[in-house]
């Protein structure tokens, strides 16, 4: 009879241990060639505005302890930093990552796969490109899916066509900018159940086999940016809008696909007296179901210091008393700025205009007294050569 | 006819600098979503300084603090490079339905009156800021006005059964500029000017 209870003790226990609501976290990994000569502002405000999709999901998914997002621009984008990334992903079954690459991208004769390869950035001091540094984009997928996250979102905001030379890919048109209003709590829910209700990938390219993936002209940075990027957040802001209420993958991709395809027709691109057009490539691999190795058990994880998370916590009107927040303000002044006067931007809906200037003090003073805020993303973070950070470049989310 | 000449050019200056000004339209949606952000804040810093029920003198001097920052000039006199007063030190005005009568405020010492008020229970409701009026360009090199309107109720107890009740239509002026940096990068920030009364009534009239 003792050992019946014992047994049944043990069971619950069990349970409670592997199917309690365990708080995801969110790795964003994000690989930006900000440096190339026609394309590199339009990466580089694609890079911005998907580390605050990266944030938009943190916020939607409820996670309070996701590390930073991992950020590759400039000649740091380079295939040694992508495997070195993807190896050192230590993630557990219940950890959402996703990935995006903005840059160049291409397609061998003989590529079987539908995604492009990884034209990673002319290394530094190099005139040209190094094909041996290309990378399959479904290896990227691959990798992280061996690591058994809950789900994985894989972007290539880049190129799929067969061209071994690369193209220009510009286009003068201005187009739609990224997430612009604040989200509503229903729309909120909307993107937590497309990423949380399933287990698996998805898959995203910015055109299909053969096609180019077009951008914006570099010389109005205002507007630069991959087409991909700027329908998904489209559709996307739909969603947190709610103004289209998704209840799967298939349906928000397909809309994207078409966003991107009309957008394209309309703009109407001809290069050396061809038309082209644009149709976005995914792939959905979900369940209901997944295995777990026992091993794999899904724990909570402890919070992650960094700044982000710090400045977060100190936003936290739900969870601190005012006084705690003050007191926790103070303390991230002394942690990681030698000065009181480190510049700090705010950027606005469109993730580009600044709309707050002030320095760290005063930000964070407003951080502790403020009410609503439910994340931010530092998109520019500056130190100096004692690791003080002296200028923050911030974009931040509130709630309804 | 040389200082003519430095005249006529610095005009020309100035009218091409004035005419790069020109918001475009997601400039102007990020800006007017902060307007109405600064003037929510200040409210709820208002309704927590206000407050009876948090005692916390010293965290009610950070929303003190805080506020001012929201203030152009914060609540002082701002001043052009020539030393001259550009725009006058902000006042907030506060009325009484009863007796109909306005009085003036500059902003420090009016949150310390709303910190001190001597009323056993004081509430503050706010409604959302909305912005009334679009971005009028001051004259002023890379600055603009506009307006926003708040209604606000304010319910005043003194624990012997008597309530003050009023509510009031206000006016926030709020002060959009920017600077620009040597690598041409430019930085807006909102702050709040005059805040003036259109009407009082007597009242809960927050519902309505």
């Amino acid at each position: 009879m003792k050992s019946k209870y014992l047994f049944i003790m043990f069971t619950m226990l069990f349970c409670m241990t592997t199917h309690a609501e365990v708080t995801p976290r969110v790795f964003s990994i994000i690989f930006a060639d900000t440096n190339d000569d026609k394309i590199g502002i339009g990466a580089q405000v694609s890079h911005d505005n998907y580390l605050s999709l990266f944030t938009t999901i943190a916020t939607a998914v409820e996670s309070t302890n996701s590390p930073d997002a991992i950020s590759k621009t400039g000649y740091e984008c380079n295939k040694s930093n992508l495997i070195s990334v993807l190896n050192n992903l230590q993630i557990t079954p219940n950890d959402i990552v996703i990935f995006v690459y903005a840059g160049h991208g291409a397609r061998g004769l003989k590529d079987w796969s539908n995604f492009p390869q990884i034209c990673f950035a002319k290394p530094e001091g190099k005139k040209y490109r190094n094909p041996e540094e290309f990378y399959p984009l479904e290896n990227v997928r691959n990798i992280i899916m061996q690591k058994n996250p809950r789900f994985c979102l894989v972007i290539g905001d880049c190129c799929n066509s067969e061209s071994p030379s690369l193209s220009t890919k510009e286009k003068i048109e201005p187009a739609f900018m990224g997430i612009q209003d604040i989200p509503t709590n229903d729309g909120m829910i909307v993107i937590r159940n497309l990423i949380m209700n399933k287990y698996g990938s998805v898959m995203l390219t910015a055109s299909i086999k053969g096609e180019y993936g077009w951008c914006y002209n570099s010389t109005n940075p205002q507007y630069s940016g991959m087409f991909l990027e700027h329908n998904f957040n489209y559709i996307l802001q739909k969603v947190k809008d709610n103004k289209k209420s998704y209840t799967n993958w298939e349906e928000l991709l397909k809309d994207t696909r078409s966003a991107t395809y009309n957008y394209s027709k309309e703009a109407i691109i001809v290069k050396d007296g061809i038309t082209y057009t644009q149709t976005p490539y995914y792939e959905i691999s979900l369940s209901d179901t997944r295995k777990i190795d026992k091993k794999d058990s899904i724990r909570p994880n402890p919070p992650i210091s960094s700044l982000r998370n710090d400045l977060v916590k100190i936003g936290d009107d739900q969870n601190l008393t005012g006084k705690e927040r003050i007191n926790l303000s103070k303390q991230i002044l002394e942690k990681y700025f030698d000065k009181d006067n480190a510049l700090v931007d705010v950027v606005g809906l469109d993730n580009q205009t600044i709309i707050l200037s002030t320095t760290i003090r005063s930000y964070l003073l407003k951080l502790a007294t403020e009410q609503k805020l439910a994340n931010l993303t530092i998109l520019r973070e500056e130190k100096d050569a004692q690791g003080n950070v002296f200028y923050l470049k911030i974009h931040e989310l509130y709630r309804e | 006819m040389k200082k003519l000449l430095l005249t006529i050019i610095w005009s020309l200056a100035s009218i091409i600098i004035l005419a790069n000004d020109k918001l475009t339209e997601d400039e102007k949606k990020a800006i007017t979503n902060q307007i109405e952000h600064v003037v929510d804040a200040f409210t709820t810093h208002l309704e927590y300084i206000a407050d009876k029920k948090d005692s916390d003198e010293e965290l009610k001097d950070y929303h003190i603090e805080a506020s001012m920052d929201l203030f152009i000039g914060r609540g002082e006199k701002s001043y052009d490079k020539d030393g001259n007063v550009k725009i006058p030190a902000p006042l907030i005005q506060v009325s009484n339905a009863y007796s109909q009568s306005i009085t003036s405020y500059l902003i420090r010492p009016y949150l310390q009156t709303v910190k001190h008020m001597k009323y056993t229970q004081v509430t503050y409701k706010n409604s959302k800021a909305y912005v009334v009026s679009d971005l009028k360009p001051t004259g002023r090199d890379c600055e603009y006005t506009t307006t926003l309107a708040v209604l606000q109720l304010f319910i005043g107890d003194k624990g012997d059964g008597v309530k003050y009740v009023d509510t009031t239509d206000k006016i926030y002026n709020v002060y959009v500029y920017c600077t620009r940096s040597g690598n041409g990068v430019i930085r807006w920030n909102v702050k709040i000017g005059d805040v003036t009364v259109q009407q009082t009534q007597i009242g809960n009239h927050y519902n309505q």
